[in-house]
């Protein structure tokens, strides 16, 4: 019995945190990595134009 | 059996719930402060930028383009001779690997080395989105179009 609930616990904590690992994965910050790339490609290749919008792809749609 | 009703179990969820949410701060920092000043991190934004002023002449002709994944591509080398070729090759190459690395690093700099890809994507659109009107970009589907 005893070890039933130790495996039962094991499963559980593995499922849960394997469930946050992808949570973490999903919670991409892709605002903020923008920011961050835009900040380094000024950096990078100052003479090109400052921070617009979106791609000319995704003004199409 | 009903499993949560059981102590152990319900103190493993606790303990795991609880983990969950510890890693949930480190995303949180990240979104207020994306860390892109690290030593290699810096070492490569300076290599990258005295390549651009060689590179820039072959953007600039539509020779070379920027791709949807962050990296640049040679597109037409109708006009280059042999040697320019050669010597332009070099050039794409050495950006290309330092843009490889430069994803690597802001993805390690920030303790998510499983960002790298999003990086890659976030950085291909953002220079596609930077770049003048004239120079060439190849998206998903390996087509280039002229902003």
């Amino acid at each position: 019995m005893k070890a039933e609930k130790t495996l039962v616990a094991a499963i559980t904590f593995t499922c849960v945190f394997a469930m946050a690992g992808c949570a973490s994965t999903l919670f991409f910050p892709a605002k903020s990595a923008e920011k961050a790339a835009d900040r380094l490609i000024s950096e990078i290749w100052p003479d090109l134009p400052k921070p617009a919008g979106p791609t000319p792809e995704a003004k199409k749609t | 059996m009903n499993i949560f009703q059981s102590a152990p179990c319900l103190a493993v969820l606790v303990l795991a719930l609880t983990a969950s949410l510890c890693s949930a701060p480190s995303t949180a920092q990240s979104d207020a402060n994306f860390e892109i000043s690290s030593t290699a991190i810096t070492s490569l934004s300076k290599s990258m930028s005295n390549r651009f002023l060689k590179l820039k002449p072959h953007l600039d002709s539509g020779a070379v383009g920027l791709t949807h994944d962050g990296i640049l591509a040679l597109r037409d080398s109708s006009s280059i001779d042999t040697a320019g070729l050669l010597a332009l090759d070099v050039l794409i190459v050495d950006e290309n690997k330092d843009r490889a690395t430069l994803y690597r690093e802001i993805a390690r700099a920030n303790e998510r080395p499983e960002w790298e890809l999003d990086l890659r994507m976030i950085f291909g659109k953002r220079w596609v989105a930077r770049m003048p009107e004239g120079w060439f970009y190849r998206n998903e589907g390996g087509q280039w179009s002229q902003k």
